[in-house]
């Protein structure tokens, strides 16, 4: 971490808001890159951005300078796109790892191989099968696969043991392989 | 190789942390093996589909909207919403677990908020609320699979 930056957190901590400005024009495209790929929703996005940066100005202080500052966010973005993604669950009067139809819906219906040779509807189906996937592996998803971190910077981002983020990773892709089986 | 190291494996390729040696290896496999093949086409094209997916840029006056939503009355309970909701949660939770002992009187024996087996009580349930404070800016972790 630069010592710009460290001094821009320490302003923040006393409540400086020209100093969190700096950090949020620094960080914006980054957090809602994430924000709009665990979400896929511009607005929804847009809106959880903000709440981001609202959550780390207040909650500064629990961040100890042990880890990069952008990790320490992209775990406060992590978070708060999961808090929403249950609100909106629960509005809907379903569990977080529940999909609408069930993980069976895409397997259930009828593969049409010819359609989808045309690779937006390839695209198509895997942003459903994106989208039935229990949030866990969608995030690791988005965080190795959208964003291109590296195992160690998903460890600490989600704070796992490297070997998990191994093994979560594999397990994700294990589920999308059983709802894309029809169509690959 | 079994299917089960050849989809680890190519779980691993994808990721760029997988041997020379095992690729060829697990090369094998697949060309015996339809099913290891159709998880490495998806492996694959999630790869390539959130790899090249677009992103709009974020709103050019975010960082104006930011500032502005820091002066509004209650921003700073919208960050801290989530915690309280659980602190609510467990301080009604101590209530029900200490209000009938508190309540609780042994003839002959009177028993107060010092009384050892309620500041027991109470005090495990406080433990509980400050690990429920300290959880909040924890991520969300799946015991599981902790290795």
């Amino acid at each position: 971490m630069s010592s710009k930056e460290t001094d821009l957190i320490r302003r923040v901590r006393s409540g400086d808001q020209e100093a969190f400005a700096e950090l949020v024009t620094t960080y914006r495209e980054r957090i809602h890159r994430l924000v709009y790929g665990l979400l896929r929703d511009r607005d929804e996005a847009e809106d959880v951005t903000q709440e981001v940066f609202i959550k780390a100005y207040y909650r500064i202080s629990s961040y100890k300078g042990q880890s990069a500052f952008y990790t320490w966010l992209y775990r406060v973005a992590v978070n708060a796109a999961t808090d929403w993604r249950k609100k909106w669950w629960k509005r809907k009067g379903l569990s977080l790892s529940e999909s609408p139809t069930g993980p069976e819906g895409l397997a259930d219906e009828r593969a049409r191989p010819e359609r989808l040779a045309h690779g937006r509807e390839l695209g198509q189906r895997l942003d459903e099968a994106l989208g039935k996937l229990p949030e866990k592996y969608r995030t690791i998803l988005v965080l190795r696969e959208f964003e291109g971190l590296s195992y160690d910077e998903i460890a600490r981002v989600l704070e796992l043991p490297k070997g998990t983020v191994e093994s979560r990773l594999f397990r994700a892709r294990e589920r999308l392989k059983t709802l894309m089986t029809p169509y690959m | 190789m079994d299917c089960s190291e050849a989809k680890r494996s190519l779980s691993l390729l994808a990721d760029e942390r997988l041997g020379a040696e095992e690729i060829g290896t697990l090369e094998e496999h697949l060309g015996a093996c339809a099913d290891c093949a159709r998880f490495a086409r998806t492996v694959e094209a999630v790869k390539a589909y959130l790899g090249e997916l677009p992103c709009p840029p974020a709103p050019p006056n975010l960082t104006e909207r930011v500032l502005a939503r820091l002066g509004e009355p209650g921003s700073r309970l919208l960050a801290f919403r989530p915690m309280l909701r659980r602190v609510a949660a467990a301080a009604a939770l101590l209530l029900v677990i200490t209000g009938p002992a508190a309540l609780w009187v042994e003839p002959g024996q009177p028993k107060t908020a010092a009384s050892p087996e309620i500041r027991f009580t109470a005090d495990g349930a406080l433990d509980w609320i400050m690990s429920e404070i300290a959880r909040e800016n924890a991520p969300r972790i799946d015991a599981e699979e902790v290795k």
